[in-house]
């Protein structure tokens, strides 16, 4: 058994166990937000940190998840477990119809082009108030049931979110190693240099983008369910979520299966510890903090988390041979 | 005929890049093709394998006409293969994690492409760097990773853009023998390049563009001899090195 | 019903030379430094802030206050590009993007700390003036500001062109490694670049106050309206980027007047999405490497 897959069981294990120890809802509650963000990053990661597509627009699979599975929940009573895979190909389906053509855009065009269809979605899930009852919101009854996708105590979010987080873990790691992974990197790098390759970058795009909007929408799915209110400006939050996960998969470590991750567990109880310790007081100190902190990380640590604890292990200082 | 070219044109707006082109290469042959600089020898590399569309004209590859393919990977998985002048390896992944992505175009299997890989880096020498960082190799050794990755595609025709500028001699002649077994190996080559003696050395047909357009063809001796190409190379500095 | 129209142009017009103004600021920044400044929003913010205070404390009008505001945003960028960009080994234009987006939020955070939530503006005799230019009534302010803008985007202008350390900018612009051989201190100018663009954002923070509101957020809007207005007239286009800013402002006055107010930015998203997938270059983009300072 190799090094690696120890660590992986450990890890699983660590995670899995810490209800046992710890009971505070508030803390299993911080938990399940730094699962959430980290799955999300995560599904982030796939089309920005592997095919170098940066999107700032996720927020709209996010609530594209959140909303669709809320209403078919809502209005036909279908279990959430199937309706975030509704919300899931209606997301991936938006992803074609809209994103996909933006990829012929660069840089910087792509990221404003993704934002800006992400905050038109926001305005007109805002708008259309006849379905999604606009900035008023919608709430789900809380009647707990393994069918609802409610649980009376923590526990039963907290695996739930556990699991897709490690799902997507699991799934980038298997992509990096995967052809797939090396043919995104190489679109990453250079898309002409992949097509000499016999590599049809289109294709690939075209799959990561899928997969990343899938997965985002789901999140969104999970986090309707949570907190059993969905508001667009929250939901389709350009700060709160597409801005949010990025900077979490950036400062983690991008292009990493683990960084993502790594950028939750760092962001997220930072700002929930910062905003219980000074929030309630005084209105903004905990952001100002925040805003403090991630310039500090990227000064200082300008890969990512990841790289630089790789870096830490394998002691290797620059132009030496890596280990793969 | 592994490669047909049928008056070939490129224009940009008003200017001509390539003007009226037709040539042809048989399968085995290894062709050169020289010229002064912005003669149009890159811009033809990029119609031939799918980087720019054509004005008019035709291309035929194994005698199927590409012209109009608009995406490179098409014509490339058709056995075509070409490096860039400037070498675009992947600069965060070691040099055998580059010839994998070749490799790949044949295969879906890690270990196979794996194989693969290592067998050309052995082939070409390049074996003792296979987990270096790309990014870290001095020109020389990115030049030949370009041609590595290339061949793990396993081409039957292979179009080298200036692979021996930045080369001492003896890496020059190291990478005529190496090409010149890729050859006896069945890939047909199509090879630009600056160094005179070089190209002289490995061709056995030169082809000769300026300004966009074919002036002369003919052996190497016939090439040397040809008023036309003396005389557009006047005032070029060329490399007899 | 001419009339109405003309004044919604107008008001179109005015709008826009302010988001020109701020445009304006961050095309030098990316012209020179190569780097967007994401805290660009903020600076205007901080200016109408400090704008307002000192209207409130001293009874300083902020036309008469505008030098010192205008100085103290210069400093600030000089802050940002000494402090917070250039420390960033490697200039990765991710994490500067990310860097200054977390300056951001410290600002906007630190206002809200500061001065609380609620909207701010100055009221003075001026705000009620109202001048007649043909058909239409234009108010004061309104007028000022537009003019302001005009005047910033030629004063701009000329001190790329014929100043010396215009050129110096210019020359880092087009090529750092030659302008450093040829004796100019190149962190030094991305250091005066990033003064000049926040200073414009000072700037438009002035004129800004006395007709809109100041609040915590309010760098955040126009920040995304500026940001806009950079990729329609094409990126460190300085024409363009006028262009782009009265092109913006009538577009959204427009969109607000006829169709909803709610869907305004909609619109002007919308249009920002066509054109990046029209003509990403921008209106009068010139093609690719048109990151050119100057026209």
């Amino acid at each position: 058994m190799s090094g690696k897959t120890v660590w992986a069981i450990v890890g699983v294990l660590f995670l899995g166990g810490i209800p046992l120890f710890v009971h505070n809802p508030y803390f299993l509650h911080v938990f399940i937000l730094i699962f959430l963000y980290g799955a999300i990053s995560g599904a982030w990661n796939i089309i920005a940190g592997y095919a170098g597509q940066f999107s700032l627009g996720h927020a709209a699979f996010f609530g594209i998840g959140a909303y669709t599975s809320t209403l078919l929940f809502l209005k036909l009573g279908v279990t959430p477990w199937l309706g975030m895979v509704a919300g899931g190909l209606l997301s991936a389906l938006v992803s074609v119809l809209i994103f996909y053509p933006c990829f012929k855009l660069k840089g910087i065009f792509f990221a404003l082009a993704t934002l800006a269809f992400g905050e038109v979605i926001m305005q007109v899930s805002i708008y259309w108030r006849g379905l999604t009852r606009g900035s008023l919101g919608l709430m789900i009854p809380f009647r707990p049931s393994f069918y609802n996708m409610m649980f009376e105590s923590k526990l039963g979010y907290y695996y739930i979110t556990l699991i897709f987080l490690l799902g997507i873990i699991f799934l980038s790691y298997s992509i990096e190693n995967s052809k797939m992974g090396f043919y995104l990197k190489a679109i990453k790098d250079d898309e002409d240099a992949a097509e000499a390759m016999a590599i049809d970058t289109a294709k690939c795009k075209l799959a990561a983008l899928l997969i990343s909007s899938f997965l985002t929408s789901v999140g969104g799915s999970l986090y309707a369910q949570y907190i059993t209110l969905i508001e667009p400006e929250v939901a389709f939050s350009l700060f709160g979520i597409s801005i949010q996960i990025a900077i979490m998969s950036i400062i983690g470590g991008i292009g990493t299966f683990l960084g993502p991750a790594f950028g939750a567990f760092v962001l997220v109880p930072l700002g929930e510890f910062i905003r219980d310790l000074l929030g309630g007081k005084t209105p903004g100190i905990h952001a100002m903090i925040y805003g403090i902190m991630v310039i500090l990380i990227v000064i200082l640590l300008p890969k990512g988390i990841m790289r630089w604890i790789s870096d830490l292990v394998q002691k290797r200082p620059k132009g030496v041979p890596a280990k793969g | 005929m592994i490669l047909e070219v049928e008056k070939l044109n490129k224009y940009f707006g008003g200017l001509r890049a390539v003007n009226d082109i037709s040539f042809q290469v048989a399968p085995g042959e290894i062709v050169g093709l020289i010229g002064p600089n912005g003669a149009g020898k890159t811009t033809l590399f990029n119609l031939l394998s799918g980087f720019m569309e054509p004005t008019s004209g035709r291309i035929l590859f194994n005698q199927e006409d590409i012209s109009r393919l608009k995406s490179p990977h098409k014509i490339i998985r058709k056995r075509m293969g070409r490096t860039f002048q400037i070498p675009k390896p992947i600069r965060s992944a070691t040099v055998l994690q580059n010839v994998m992505i070749g490799a790949f175009a044949r295969t879906n299997d890690k270990q196979e492409a794996q194989d693969q890989a290592s067998k050309i880096l052995e082939f070409l020498k390049l074996a003792d760097l296979r987990d270096t960082l790309a990014e870290s190799l001095p020109l020389p050794f990115l030049k030949r990773l370009e041609i590595a990755r290339t061949l793990a595609t396993q081409p039957i025709f292979m179009m080298l853009d200036e692979v021996m500028a930045g080369l001492n001699e003896t890496e020059i002649q190291e990478l005529i023998s190496i090409l010149r077994e890729c050859n006896q190996r069945g890939v047909t080559l199509f090879i630009v390049e600056h160094i005179m003696a070089a190209i002289m050395q490995i061709s056995q047909r030169i082809i000769v563009i300026n300004f966009g357009e074919k002036i002369a063809e003919g052996t190497p001796e016939e090439i040397m001899n040809n008023e036309k190409v003396i005389e557009s190379y006047l005032g070029e500095d060329f490399s007899l090195a | 019903m001419v009339d109405r129209y003309l004044a919604i142009l107008a008001s179109g017009i005015l709008l826009g030379g302010i988001y020109a103004l701020i445009a304006l600021g961050l095309t030098v920044i990316l012209g020179v430094v190569r780097i967007m400044n994401l805290a660009q929003g903020a600076a205007v913010m901080l200016a109408m802030y400090l704008a307002f205070w000192l209207f409130k404390i001293f009874e300083i009008h902020p036309y008469v206050s505008a030098p010192l505001i205008i100085l103290v945003s210069f400093f600030l960028g000089v802050f940002i590009q000494r402090f917070i960009v250039q420390p960033i080994p490697g200039a990765i234009m991710d994490m500067v993007l990310i860097a200054t987006l977390g300056f951001s939020i410290f600002l906007e955070n630190l206002a809200l700390f500061l001065w609380g939530a609620d909207y701010r503006t100055v009221h003075t005799a001026i705000n009620n003036m109202i001048f007649r230019i043909g058909p239409i009534n234009v108010s004061y302010p309104r007028l000022v500001a537009f003019i302001v803008s005009i005047l910033s985007a030629l004063v701009l202008y000329i001190l790329m062109k014929r100043t010396m350390i215009g050129k110096a900018l210019r020359a880092v612009a087009q090529d750092r490694e030659a302008a450093e051989l040829m004796g100019i201190d190149s962190k030094r100018m991305y250091i005066y670049a990033v003064g000049v663009g926040t200073a414009l954002a000072g700037l438009a923070g002035v004129i800004l106050i006395p007709m809109y509101y100041a609040f915590p957020s309010v760098g955040g809007y126009f920040m995304l309206a500026a940001v806009v207005v950079i990729f329609l007239g094409g990126l460190g286009n300085m024409i363009g980027c006028i262009l782009g800013g009265f092109i913006i402002g009538i577009l959204e006055v427009f969109s607000g007047y006829f169709l909803t107010t709610a869907l305004k930015e909609t619109i002007y998203f919308s249009a920002f999405i066509l054109i990046l997938l029209i003509k990403p270059t921008g209106i009068l983009g010139l093609g690719k490497g048109s990151e050119r300072i100057g026209t």
